[in-house]
């Protein structure tokens, strides 16, 4: 019986990804003691009153300046493609920080903060699976500030896949010692079939 | 063979974990073909342990092993028919090796296609240079068994790179 096929050579050349950095060896919750009931006084009730009327109007303040504030919408979805700059931003502002282009599989920047795609619920009925490929900008601030599909599998997973990108954040990158944005292409991957 | 009698303190614990935690993930990644539900595998295992400790075990680095498996499996039992997204790579090229893209992303899909226990035995043989022995005592299967899985995982691997068209 052999043990070795020629294609562990071109296997050979990979090896399964690295674990993130901020996995860190489990910290075990405080144990905590026989909890002490506190039965509120009427004095605290009628703070709490006051506290709720004062919060009621910060929220509804809130929901005022966020309604204004919604993104433009364009025939009832969410647009997915190349972003375009922020409302107020110029393109000379942003053309003063030069671009960086990483390719193919070179050392990427650390992803700082990860966000799992959600799988959309009609393709997840109806097995559709694949791999979206993602043209991304990583600003100065290590933000993901343009998202474009390069190789899209269904319109529902490419736009989960944008959405969950978009909520990624690296840390910045800097060629000598001046910040730039970063071009690169990173993959997300939905399984019908586990 | 070392005897590990219980646990007081952290400290072998914390060695353990610096020694292992990298290759388990990798591990259980290759099993869960997704990056936070093999991070949870591992730290579910070290939680546990710092719990209730760990006493009379031959060797502390074959149990944690041991434990990251199973609890892989009830996971991937847990998750049966439920298809998954991940936002990560499963491959990453080795420092050395000039690779395209496109060949990790074939290699990927065909991985993440393959039957979690063909996908163990291509981890244990190809990526942690086990022979089919090492694999059979690990998995408690037979070797030709084993032999089998790595068999067929190749074949569907080699077609999903396209280097089965190449080769004929």
């Amino acid at each position: 019986m052999t043990e070795r096929d020629p294609f562990e050579d071109v296997l050979g050349q990979f090896r399964p990804a690295g674990p993130r950095p901020e996995m860190q060896f489990p910290v075990a919750p405080p144990e905590r003691g026989p909890q002490r009931q506190i039965r509120p006084r009427w004095g605290s009730w009628k703070a709490a009153g006051v506290l709720a009327v004062v919060a009621a109007g910060v929220v509804g303040a809130w929901i005022q300046v966020d309604r204004r504030s919604e993104p433009q919408v364009i025939g009832g979805k969410p647009v997915v493609g190349r972003a375009t700059p922020a409302a107020g931003a110029t393109r000379d502002v942003s053309a003063q920080v030069p671009r960086v282009t990483i390719t193919g599989d070179a050392k990427r920047p650390l992803k700082l903060k990860d966000v799992a795609p959600a799988y959309p619920e009609e393709a997840r009925a109806q097995k559709i699976g694949g791999t979206v490929l993602l043209e991304i900008v990583i600003a100065t601030d290590g933000a993901v500030s343009e998202v474009d599909i390069v190789k899209g599998v269904h319109p529902d997973l490419d736009e989960a896949a944008a959405t969950a990108v978009r909520k990624w954040k690296y840390v910045p990158t800097k060629v000598d010692d001046e910040p730039v944005e970063l071009i690169m292409v990173v993959d997300v991957t939905f399984s019908a079939r586990e | 063979m070392e005897r590990i009698e219980p646990i007081a303190g952290r400290t072998e614990l914390h060695a353990a974990y610096a020694r292992n935690a990298a290759p388990l993930f990798r591990y259980a990644l290759i099993l869960l073909t997704h990056h936070h539900e093999a991070e949870d595998a591992v730290q579910q295992v070290f939680a546990s342990l710092t719990t209730r400790g760990v006493a009379g075990i031959d060797s502390l680095d074959r149990y944690l092993r041991t434990s990251v498996r199973n609890e892989c499996y009830s996971a991937l039992q847990r998750r049966k028919g439920q298809p998954i997204a991940d936002g990560m790579p499963l491959l990453e090229a080795l420092p050395a090796a000039e690779v395209r893209t496109d060949d990790r992303l074939a290699l990927e899909q065909g991985l993440r296609t393959l039957p979690p226990e063909q996908r163990e035995v291509i981890h244990l043989k190809v990526f942690e240079g086990c022979s089919f022995q090492e694999i059979a005592d690990q998995t408690n299967e037979s070797i030709n068994t084993v032999a089998s899985r790595y068999r067929y995982a190749i074949q569907k691997l080699r077609v999903a790179f396209g280097a089965g068209a190449e080769r004929t």
